[in-house]
């Protein structure tokens, strides 16, 4: 799991996105596989980069719970886009398809 | 550095601490049945701490370096930071439903760096300095370190120098220019086989005439004349077997503990963090019992979680899940996981900052987390029990079950609703066994100190006169 984002100097394809979790001490839903189901519907159109990667089009952050505990971290301004997903209330693919239709910088 | 698994467990096959097992001397411990589980249990961390789903809390920014490092090498830096290490706690308890050990020495690196900060405010001494030197090699490397305090105490009733055998209280042999000499033992060492380093603490508040036994040092384990005697389990001859019986074969049952004793070991002065301090004893003792109480909501919250999960497993196999008191028991015991959680949390929320600059968890409602772990999770165990079934603990061998002349009678008479064969009951009500029985539920009354010690703090630190008045106040009673 640890080696599914590109890093910074590969050449990439699509938007690319920055994906975050929280630590996901007590989370209401499976992240992974929330996240592997975005990734899937997103397809071709996304490349998840890593968090270093320099002026990704956006942001994933994605929560456990309400407490949104790493949120407090990031500023949303320095991303094209910013998406908080904090229950798997929305399904994955409508978070994909947020993915593609947002704007990036 | 260490920064997967294999890498840990290549350090601790290039170590030959000089570890004994049931009489007999252990080469390579992490080819030993006994050991393994609690290795896999302690490799956890450094797994999680690779993983993009877990690295937030696994890891942390060193104040020191500012890079990133393995957050149970970390000084806590603000409350965000004392909530952080509680939410990592159940997140790898939810991997392990096992100790994974590494939170003593996370406690013990935090409250030695509070207090020899303060030593050296009073006495000018250089402990602090020495200490991130220290601090910063464990960082860099992502070593695993054992909290060394608990001594053997011999005679409960004497000081340390009053004991008819001065090595009952780990103490002070030797000072020489380069350093000094130490002797004596460490009891019940969480993960002490499978770490890298021991810091060892004074015991208790030592008073005058003690100074020889007010030593805070860093001992690399495998230093000449040191010996690490593991202790038994419950069921521990299960961990030399392959089949379910073990319960949790991964991860084993706590955190696999150990004597460590020091048989005149020396230890270079660049790592004595303390040594004949007295008056400071005492609130290192207190600072490293509140941090290591502050962590078991989180630990053994998440242990619960999984014995919780189990048990509405164990119903369901056994066609009790709709029963009406069926599922009060297990409401309740969620309400008692959550409870013990929301009792770390809470102190790392009051937590306050250090004149060291590092954060340190509210020391009453630390020990009322612990103090209520010795009860709740007796309780979670007892209705763990109670719904699993007496089947729990009269149940066949896994060989019986495989038998080829009487494995058609334990499936058959093992088996439980529709479509539950024999093997996934006995599955699930072994791990209930080895999560809620023997050594686990003595592990929550003593880990970080009986209840006793808990309550001593509710009388020091409960302000009784400010509630008599209150209560005058209310009543009208004037004198």
């Amino acid at each position: 799991m640890g080696c599914y984002l590109i890093a910074w100097n590969m050449k990439t394809e699509g938007k690319t996105v920055i994906v975050k979790f929280c630590g996901g001490c007590n989370p209401k839903y499976d992240r992974v596989a929330y996240w592997e189901e975005i990734k899937t519907r997103a397809g071709d159109a996304v490349t998840w980069v890593a968090a270093d990667f320099p002026r990704p089009d956006g942001m994933l952050l994605i929560c456990g719970c309400h407490s949104v505990c790493p949120l407090k971290h990031y500023n949303q301004a320095d991303y094209g886009f910013f998406i908080l997903v904090d229950s798997d209330r929305k399904s994955p693919g409508s978070v994909a398809g947020s993915i593609i239709d947002k704007e990036g910088t | 550095m260490i920064k997967t698994r294999q890498d840990y467990i290549d350090s601790l096959k290039r170590q030959h601490l000089n570890v004994y097992y049931n009489g007999e001397r252990v080469e390579d411990i992490t080819a030993h049945p006994g050991f393994i589980p609690h290795i896999n249990a302690a490799a956890k961390t450094y797994e999680l701490a690779l993983l993009p789903e877990s690295e937030d809390l696994l890891t942390a920014i060193s104040h020191l370096t500012g890079k990133k490092i393995s957050r149970f090498t970390h000084i806590h830096q603000s409350v965000d930071d004392l909530i952080k290490k509680v939410q990592m706690l159940r997140l790898i308890s939810h991997e392990t439903g096992s100790c994974y050990q590494r939170c003593v020495g996370f406690d013990a690196l935090n409250a030695t760096y509070m207090t020899t900060y303060d030593i050296d405010a009073v006495y000018g001494t250089n402990y602090f300095s020495r200490f991130c030197d220290f601090l910063r090699y464990v960082q860099e490397e992502n070593l695993m370190v054992v909290g060394g305090m608990t001594d053997p105490k011999g005679d409960r009733s004497k000081r340390p120098s009053d004991q008819s055998d001065p090595d009952l209280f780990t103490h002070v042999t030797e000072k020489r220019s380069d350093g000094i000499v130490i002797r004596g033992a460490k009891a019940h060492m969480t993960g002490g086989v499978n770490s890298h380093e021991i810091l060892i603490m004074p015991t208790q508040n030592m008073t005058k005439g003690d100074e020889a036994y007010a030593v805070c040092a860093a001992i690399p384990l495998k230093s000449p004349g040191i010996t690490l005697i593991f202790g038994r389990q419950s069921n521990e001859e299960r961990k030399f077997e392959t089949g379910i019986d073990a319960g949790n074969k991964d991860y084993g049952v706590v955190g696999g503990e150990a004597l460590i004793v020091f048989e005149d070991v020396f230890v270079p002065w660049e790592r004595v963090f303390m040594c004949g301090e007295i008056d400071f004893t005492g609130l290192l003792v207190e600072r490293f019992a509140t941090m290591h109480r502050q962590n078991y909501g989180g630990c053994k919250g998440g242990v619960s979680d999984v014995i919780v999960g189990a048990t509405a497993l164990a119903a369901q196999c056994q066609g009790t899940s709709g029963a009406s008191h069926v599922k009060d028991k297990i409401t309740e015991m969620m309400h008692l996981a959550e409870s013990v959680y929301s009792g770390s949390v809470a102190c790392s929320a009051m937590g306050s900052r250090t004149p060291s600059g590092a954060y340190y968890p509210d020391p009453l409602l630390a020990n009322c987390t612990k103090h209520n772990i010795t009860r709740h999770i007796y309780e979670i165990s007892r209705l763990a029990h109670d719904v699993a079934g007496g089947i729990m603990a009269t149940m066949p061998f896994d060989r019986d079950l495989r038998s080829p002349e009487i494995g058609k009678y334990v499936e058959k008479y093992l088996a439980g609703v529709n479509g539950v064969p024999a093997e996934t009951r006995m599955k699930v009500l072994r791990l209930i066994e080895n999560m809620t029985g023997g050594t686990c539920l003595v592990e929550s009354m003593h880990g970080a100190g009986p209840p006793q010690s808990q309550r001593v703090m509710y009388q020091r630190l409960g302000n009784l006169p400010q509630k008599i008045k209150m209560a005058k106040k209310l009543a009208k009673i004037d004198e």
